[in-house]
């Protein structure tokens, strides 16, 4: 086995809670209200459904092909090129998100923090301590989420509460002013952030209770659903329609804050819960792109491959968003097309097939029965 | 000439050795009938030796004998008084060792019959009675040395609880144990490392509560040990930790018999060195490093809250400076405007950036704590004097720190202080230093980046297979109740979880919380 540590289910599913929550009420709530507007709840909730349909595929191929990843039981399902092809899209996806997080996170970084340091720099340090995480493998992964997760929530918690006194609950009003249609747009958006669940076919195998897997992935989803929908709902009681011009829009309500005069300015708390998601989420995918890329090379040990693809990773980087005006404009367009094909296309395909590789399995040996 | 040089030189050296080190076998050999041939052997062993005692005597004015022993390591009177006083009665009876050890009123002795346990026995204070004619010697346990008296441990003090800390001699450490586990399942394995100093190595545990797995796994990682000589219990640490890269002490040392015999009932195992007061634990985790035994004597109520101060203060004590360099170099807006302006006015006539004041001051800090230990006793005060001038008043005044900074730096140091080991202050005020360069060149991102980077090293550190940060991370929900609280005597049923499936789990009765029930009344 190419992974030699195991991680608990629970601690899979807090590893994926941290990584996509963290991101997801930084990033999302501007992002979905573009075409949710005040029913951007409703789009999380709809988007959400793609979440707990990604992780029902992923337990059920994993109840299919135990111990294997997305990229060995892709070949074994469509055959040597087909499979690899699946798996080289897979990756590729894989490292795409996370150059998109990590861009996201280095440009918040510098817009709101660090006005003048170097982007490489930014995004460089990152990648640096993440790969150290990659390198020490799932289980330290796993416990680091773990102990970042209730200084992630009870932080969030506390800036919720702190907000209290600003917020104007009628903001939320109409309900579905322009029908159904716009929430459902809004929800493709949502959709990359759950869909990002897919990822838990690739820790599925080194999960030490996988029967546990289905009923603690689905509760992930769920607590990333109410987290998200709760910021959401505080933001959009808070700016109303405003909220659609912010790019970060929980800093800037965090820049709300003042207390006594004294508890002011506390978007630093939101930078640490964002500098600590952002690790979680960019290790998390670096874990899978390396990984799977071991796996789909078929190498021994994927450590040889950690600084390498960190370099890569960067470099995707620049590559692919030159600057942060095509960055912002592709979430609207190419981004969301892209992921989301494959975030429902990927798992679609391989359950169908599994579903028809299992059933021709069970023929062949009922024929087998038979001729006996 | 050169090619030969280098041949030669290897056997020369080989040579030497042989010379200084006594030969094997004559180590080994057993001892023989002949007493002159044994006194002949031992004594070229020992030549230039004066501290050891040859006294030739006489068994009932028949039998010549010799007593072997070394000086200020027996008790010579009792060896006047109980041994050789009825051997030198006329009437006395050198037959067999049998007879001799029947007529001597000591309690308890050793037959021998090899020349490495006449050494051993001498070594440890034992006199050693040769005779003529018997080719078994008679080790007789007189061990009297002068030693340190039990003393009240100063680097762990407390303000209730024993006053008891071990002292160099490991006899007398074990029976500290001993006095407070009186149950026959504390076990004491002992074993010798060390080619020169052959030093006593106790390893104790208490059988039905420690992991067999674990013990064997300590046993293994000290036999794998060879080494000149353990001069400390330092020593071994170094050589048995899990990862010897780590700044993080992956083995709790303490003087405390108290502390020994907790953790000894929580199924840890305790490694005891002569010749050091200091014992080691293991495993722990990071946790165990935050707790000070007086927790557990005082109520639970402010043992808990203690111990959140402790967590609180060990935050301070590692990223104290480096939260003030980062909001100072990067953050201001974070400040309340008054504060902002106090300090704005105060670092007018500093001539450094935040980063290089904070790392002169927290430098001088160190130096002046680092001095204050090794000083001897009478220039401490001189000492003290000069540090409060050099981080106070006249550093301020110097226009080479500012109020602030100075603040700062004292309310770290005070927070290291609070840390209730001494390994994990030292650890922490190193890592101190990365992080404030972090902080220095990232801000609160970089400070982020560096605590990230700390627990990503934690998690993976373990202590003897056990994670470090056992229970947060892997949560273990049974053990928290002693991490993030000190939960109340009578609600710890069950004892800490480490490695393997077959743990003694119910440390004791549940249900003990006193209350006064109807029926009591």
């Amino acid at each position: 086995m190419i992974e030699k540590r195991k991680i608990t289910s629970a601690q899979m599913a807090i590893i994926m809670y941290t990584s996509i929550t963290s991101t997801g009420i930084l990033l999302l709530p501007s992002a979905a209200f573009q075409y949710a507007k005040r029913d951007i709840w409703l789009a999380l909730i709809i988007g959400a459904a793609l979440g707990l349909f990604t992780v029902f595929a992923a337990c059920r191929l994993h109840q299919y092909f135990p111990k294997k990843t997305l990229i060995q039981y892709s070949e074994q399902l469509l055959g040597r090129f087909a499979g690899k092809l699946i798996g080289f899209i897979y990756i590729f996806f894989v490292i795409y998100l996370n150059s998109f997080i990590l861009r996201e996170y280095s440009e918040s970084i510098i817009s709101n923090f660090l006005s003048s340091t170097p982007l490489f720099i930014v995004m460089g340090s990152m990648v640096f301590v993440c790969s150290l995480g990659v390198r020490s493998g799932i289980e330290v992964l796993g416990r680091c989420a773990q102990i970042f997760m209730p200084v992630i929530v009870l932080l969030f918690l506390l800036i919720l509460i702190l907000l209290i006194p600003e917020l104007e609950p009628l903001n939320i009003l109409p309900v579905m002013e322009n029908g159904i249609i716009p929430p459902i747009k809004g929800s493709l958006v949502a959709m990359i952030w759950f869909g990002e669940y897919i990822l838990i076919s690739s820790l599925l195998p080194f999960v030490s209770d996988p029967n546990k897997g289905l009923k603690n992935g689905m509760t992930s989803v769920l607590a990333t659903l109410s987290a998200i929908v709760m910021v959401s709902l505080v933001i959009l009681s808070l700016f109303g329609q405003l909220m659609g011009d912010y790019l970060f829009p929980v800093i800037v309500a965090a820049r709300y804050i003042s207390i006594a005069d004294f508890v002011e300015h506390v978007e630093a708390i939101i930078m640490a819960i964002w500098v600590l998601g952002a690790f979680m989420k960019i290790s998390l995918f670096y874990y899978v792109t390396v990984l799977e890329t071991a796996q789909w090379f078929k190498l021994s040990d994927y450590r040889p491959l950690v600084f390498p693809l960190g370099l890569l990773l960067v470099i995707f980087c620049r590559w692919i968003f030159p600057n942060l005006q095509q960055l912002i404009e592709s979430v609207g367009l190419a981004f969301t097309a892209f992921s989301v094909s494959i975030e429902i296309g990927l798992p679609v395909l391989l359950l169908i097939s599994a579903f028809i590789f299992q059933k021709l399995r069970q023929n062949k040996g009922n024929q087998r029965n038979e001729s006996v | 000439m050169k090619i030969f040089r280098r041949t030669r030189r290897p056997r020369s050296t080989q040579k030497n050795q042989s010379v200084t080190i006594p030969p094997k076998n004559l180590k080994d050999s057993p001892l023989s009938k002949d007493l002159k041939q044994n006194l002949q052997i031992l004594k070229s062993l020992y030549t230039d030796c004066s501290d050891v005692i040859f006294h030739d005597f006489v068994i009932g004015e028949k039998e010549t004998a010799a007593l072997v022993y070394i000086d200020g390591l027996s008790n010579i009177e009792e060896i006047d008084e109980h041994l050789l006083e009825p051997l030198m009665k006329e009437n006395a009876d050198a037959g067999s060792i049998t007879a001799i050890k029947d007529q001597i009123s000591i309690s308890s002795t050793k037959k021998i019959n090899k020349i490495s346990d006449v050494i051993n026995e001498i070594s440890n204070g034992n006199p050693v009675i040769l005779v003529h004619n018997l080719n078994t010697g008679l080790a007789v346990a007189l061990p009297h040395w002068e030693m340190r008296s039990i003393e009240d441990p100063a680097a762990e003090s407390v303000v209730r609880g024993p006053r008891e800390g071990f002292v160099e001699t490991i006899r007398v450490n074990t029976s500290l144990i001993r006095r407070k586990i009186k149950s026959p399942q504390l076990k004491m394995k002992s074993m010798v490392i060390g080619k020169y100093t052959q030093t006593q190595i106790v390893i104790t545990y208490i059988e039905g509560i420690c992991n067999q797995r674990l013990l064997k796994e300590i046993e293994n990682r000290l036999n794998k040990i060879s080494i000149d000589g353990i001069l400390e219990s330092g020593y071994i640490e170094e050589m048995i930790e899990d990862n010897p890269y780590s700044p993080f002490p992956q083995v709790l040392s303490t003087e405390r018999p108290d502390v020994v015999s907790a953790n000894l009932l929580e199924g840890r195992a305790a490694i005891l060195v002569d010749g050091s007061p200091f014992a080691l634990i293991m495993p722990i985790s990071f946790w165990s490093l935050m707790q000070s035994s007086e927790d557990y004597y005082q109520g639970f109520i402010v043992g808990t809250t203690i111990r959140w101060l402790r967590y609180f203060f060990l935050c301070v004590a590692l990223l104290a400076p480096s939260l003030y360099v980062a909001i100072l170099t990067y953050h201001q807006e974070m400040l309340p405007t008054t504060l902002l302006l106090t300090i704005a006015q105060s670092r007018e006539q500093i001539p450094f950036p935040a980063l290089v004041e904070a790392l002169l001051m927290e430098l001088t800090f160190e130096a002046l704590r680092e001095a204050g230990v090794r000083l001897p006793k009478q220039v401490g005060a001189a000492v003290s004097i000069v540090g409060a001038l050099v981080i106070g008043q006249a550093a301020i005044q110097a226009g080479l720190a500012s109020a602030p900074m100075v603040m700062v730096v004292a309310i770290t140091g005070i927070a290291s202080f609070l840390i209730p080991r001494y390994s994990m202050a030292t650890s922490i005020r190193l890592l101190r230093f990365p992080i404030m360069f972090l902080s220095g060149f990232l801000g609160l991102t970089g400070l982020m980046l560096g605590v990230i980077t700390l627990v990503i090293h934690l998690c993976s550190l373990r202590s003897f297979g056990v994670p470090y940060l056992d229970p947060l991370g892997p949560t273990k929900k049974s053990s928290l109740k002693d991490v993030l609280f000190r939960a109340p005597m009578w609600s710890q049923t069950t004892r800490p979880h480490f490695t393997g499936d077959d743990w003694n789990k119910n440390r004791q009765a549940p249900g003990q919380k006193p209350h006064l029930g109807k029926g009591d009344q």
